[in-house]
């Protein structure tokens, strides 16, 4: 097996972040376009790993404050005339507030009570959303083009997804060594221990679901202006949400880089061989599902930290076995 | 007016309680979240399709095979994959029910591409007449099977060694290792049987209604009420939660229009988790 | 001066009494024994003074203030630390980490990540596991699991501390090594309620002990009162132990 050492992995990872900060400059439309989508299912995947992966509260319906980022963008540039920069700020500010209001009650429930009911929540605002006038109902919206053309519009998503992704990377780093972050932990490993030390847990739930729902707000607003159109069937989708899951658990959850490489895994694979396969797509998906939380639960991280070989493989295959 | 809508209610909502419970027993013994039931549910209404279209059989005869053919797949599926994972925590659980819903979509689509497919028996749009009340007959006749269906369940349940041995493992599970029970064989059991009912509800539905490989994940939130509405494993409660549901379905389409139905359900079922956590029977597992 | 009184405590899940009408007072700076059969309500009894389970009926007072209705972390803020018979650290944390926590949220100061980190590498130390510090909770033994349970709560600096059942399991050397710790701590002023079932350790470090029997108090007094209580030997000590005890204590005298 190879071994690298902690300054390989630094300089790996620098010279990666090298690339990226140049890519625009070697790569075609293409390929910005899929790293800009790279990089924000990474800010989709870390955002769920604050809730979840620190936390422990399975918000499996976290996309909703997607479609509410991204509707919120969409409303506010076309009705009101705002400017990008103020709506997308409304947008994660507002996406924050929904989930502080819709957190007070939810965020009580356990397990899979709050799985259901973020999931619930979810088809509610999609539901919502299909029938209000504002939001153009069925028919979507369609945005204000981004000035400029098509390769100034590459540029810009590209360094401002990137810009949000590093961003939720820091924040998350910084969460991780305060204070805040170790309240995270105890409540996911054990909510009654953790307040019999101490913590009170309604406001650090609420406070890492607003922080996940505030960068998930912002993607969303920034996707809806990307692609200058929005309709409820794309802004509130229960698959993307899921694969945020899927790329926290093979990254690693609750920790701080695992979701990124994770969610640049899955949507590098996906626009490779998905893209080959349109009619095996749920398919391909599906068993990337499965095969993950059968043989790397614990994420890839924790199964190259055991070594590779197939026994090891099976023997943590057995952990979870009934 | 008010009769009719009443009615409609009901029959919904004896399928309803059906279904639900088909998907809390697995929620209640093995506290996993079956993502693929819906989908589950639609593998039974394909087998019905294509067998009374292959065979030429009337699509309520064939109720033997998706229960037989869901059966033989839920115990399958258990067996060889939630097993595996059982004991990894929700989010494996979940995410693990949610691939196979993807997995069962994608196979589906593969054999009968997205189109609506429905069954057109003899009987269908026949119905009778009481006190200026419709009731057709294919309506009529799924209530009455699928609360047949949810009493032969509960007898199981209370009647027989095996269930009684699958409640016991409920309770806790440590403890019934240690009486002698297999673990991994019950739960293979209870998912087979979870899935066997929602294959059956699966023909009953294409009796009434077409389907095409996405349909399923309109059940799911219909699943989740029933069971947090009736209590986890109280069959009496998914009764009612689903008759519940039925008429919540039925008269907010009355007053609202068909187009804010997933308005209101969803809806009501948030506020269902937040005001009655227990449900109607108060009782949170099986016992 | 009374640190913690329970006036007509009771507790009941559904159709059952885990705790039925139970009165007792413990004054500061003793050592109060808990004990009973398996499901008496012991475990129960320290989850109501945890605020854990909302008491049904009854009242409870730490140092003159009503605990009614507070929350867990109000309670332990007040000054009253736990330690957990299931032992409940946070895996996936190390055993630094674990009693970090205690640190950093267990007591009225708000504290930064450096002193919570000086304060529990302090009484790590005092519980003998400075040297494995950095391990994760599945790597470590039950005796050292029950001495991080033992950390956690002393980290939080209660007046008051809950033990509950820190000695099952251990061996006698350990189990010697525990009641030399709980002593030291009482010493330096802190009290403690405990609950155990290694009669050795109970009837030779309480100060008074309370004997539980389906949730109901059946005696209250020395460890001497209990250990010749009828009703105690009849439901709980049973003859073997009395029978012991007299042995030892015959021997001794001979000595
Ligand atoms: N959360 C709960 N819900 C329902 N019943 C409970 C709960 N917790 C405890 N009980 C019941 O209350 C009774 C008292 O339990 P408790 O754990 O307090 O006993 P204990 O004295 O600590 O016993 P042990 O010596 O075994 O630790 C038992 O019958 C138990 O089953
Ligand atoms: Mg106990």
């Amino acid at each position: 097996m190879v071994k690298v050492s902690r300054k390989g992995w630094l300089l790996i990872g620098g010279g990666f972040c090298l690339f990226l900060l140049l890519a625009p400059f070697l790569l075609r439309g293409y390929w910005i376009r899929l790293l800009t989508n790279m990089f924000m299912f990474g800010i989709l995947a870390e955002s769920v790993n604050i809730i979840a992966g620190y936390c422990g509260y399975l918000a499996l319906g976290n996309m909703l404050f997607f479609g509410l980022g991204a509707y919120i963008v969409a409303v506010l540039m076309t009705k009101f005339a705002f400017s990008f920069a103020l709506a997308l700020i409304i947008a994660g500010l507002g996406a924050s507030l929904f989930s502080a209001i819709v957190g007070l009650p939810i965020l009580r429930l356990k397990g899979q009570y709050f799985i259901m009911a973020t999931m619930a929540l979810m088809e509610l605002l999609r539901a919502i959303t299909n029938n209000i006038p504002i939001t153009g109902g069925g028919q979507g919206i369609t945005l204000p083009i981004f000035p400029g053309g098509a390769a100034a519009a590459n540029f810009f998503f590209y360094y401002f997804m990137f810009g949000l992704m590093v961003f939720a990377i820091l924040c998350t780093f910084y969460i991780s060594k305060s204070r805040l972050g170790y309240a995270f932990r105890a409540i996911r490993f054990d909510e009654d221990a953790a307040s019999v030390m101490g913590i009170n847990p309604t406001p650090y739930k609420t406070i890492a679901w607003a922080i996940s729902a505030f960068f998930t707000g912002l993607t969303g607003g920034t996707y809806a202006y990307w692609m200058s159109y929005i309709d409820p069937g794309e802004a509130y989708q229960i698959m993307p949400s899921i694969k945020m899951y899927l790329m926290m658990v093979l990254g690693g959850r609750g920790t701080v880089l695992g979701p990124i490489t994770g969610a640049f895994f899955i949507e590098f694979i996906s626009e490779l061989v998905w893209g080959k396969f349109l009619e095996l797509h749920f398919l391909i998906l599906g068993l990337i599902l499965v095969l993950v939380v059968i043989f790397t639960p614990k994420g890839f991280m924790d199964l190259l930290r055991r070594g590779l070989s197939f026994s090891k493989l099976m023997a943590g295959v057995k952990e979870n076995r009934v | 007016m008010l009769g009719q809508v009443l009615v409609n209610g009901l029959l919904q909502g004896g399928f309803y309680a059906c279904i639900g419970v088909s998907f809390s027993i697995v929620f209640g013994i093995m506290k996993i979240i079956n993502l693929a039931q819906g989908t589950q549910v639609i593998l039974g209404a394909y087998i019905t399709y294509a067998a009374s279209h292959l065979l030429g059989l009337d699509p309520f005869f064939t109720l033997p095979l998706s229960i037989i053919g869901l059966f033989i797949l839920g115990y399958m599926i258990q067996k060889y994959l939630i097993n595996l994972v059982a004991k990894g925590g929700l989010i494996i659980t979940s995410l693990l029910t949610f691939g196979l819903n993807l997995i069962l979509i994608n196979i589906a689509l593969l054999i009968w591409k997205a189109d609506f497919r429905g069954t057109n028996p003899w009987y269908m749009g026949m119905s009778f007449e009481v006190a200026g009340v419709t009731i057709p007959y294919v309506r009529l006749l799924i209530f009455v099977i699928a609360i047949l269906f949810t009493i032969v369940l509960e007898l199981f349940f209370r009647k027989t060694e095996t269930g009684n041995s699958i409640r016991a493992t409920a309770l806790n599970p440590k403890a019934a290792q240690l009486m002698g029970i297999d673990i991994g064989k019950t739960y293979c059991l209870t998912f087979a049987i979870s899935s066997a009912l929602g294959g059956a509800m699966g023909t009953l539905f294409i009796l009434a209604k077409p389907i095409s490989p996405f349909t399923g994940g309109d059940f799911l939130i219909i699943l989740f009420s029933v069971a947090i509405l009736g209590g986890l494993g109280s069959i009496p409660g998914a009764l009612l939660a689903g008759i519940v549901l039925g008429m919540v379905e039925s008269f907010s389409t009355m007053f609202f229009g068909i187009a804010f139905q997933n308005v209101v359900l969803n809806l009501v079922f948030i506020l269902i988790l937040i005001f009655l956590p227990t449900g109607f029977m108060g009782k949170r597992f099986y016992g | 001066m009374l640190i913690l009184e329970g006036h007509g405590l009771t507790k009941n899940f559904g159709g059952l009494t885990a705790v039925h009408k139970v009165d007792f007072e413990i004054q500061e700076g003793e050592i109060f024994g808990l004990i009973g059969p398996n499901g008496a309500g012991k475990t129960t009894l320290l989850n109501l003074i945890n605020g854990i389970f909302p008491i049904t009926q009854g009242e409870m007072f730490f140092l003159g203030q009503r605990l009614n209705g507070l929350k867990p972390h109000q309670i332990t803020r007040l000054g009253i630390g736990r330690a957990f018979q299931i032992v409940r650290a946070f895996e996936g944390m190390t055993v630094k980490e674990n009693v970090l926590v205690g640190s950093l949220f267990g007591t009225k100061k708000r504290k930064d990540i450096g002193t919570g980190m000086k304060e529990t590498e302090k009484i790590l130390d005092f519980v003998g596991l400075g040297p494995k510090k950095d391990y994760m909770i599945p790597e470590i033994t039950i005796a050292d699991r029950k001495r991080l349970e033992l950390a956690r709560a002393l980290v939080m600096d209660p007046k008051l501390l809950l033990l509950d059942e820190v000695m099952a399991g251990l061996n006698t050397r350990e189990v010697e090594d525990l009641m030399e710790m709980i002593f030291k701590v009482n010493r330096q002023g802190v009290t403690i309620l405990v609950i155990e079932h290694v009669m050795k350790a109970v009837m030779g470090i309480s100060h008074r002990i309370m004997v539980l029997h389906y949730g109901r108090k059946i005696a209250l007094g020395s460890p001497k009162e209990i250990a010749e209580n009828e009703e105690v030997i009849k439901c709980y000590l049973g003859e073997r132990f009395v029978r012991k005890e007299a042995e030892r204590k015959g021997h001794s005298r001979a000595k």
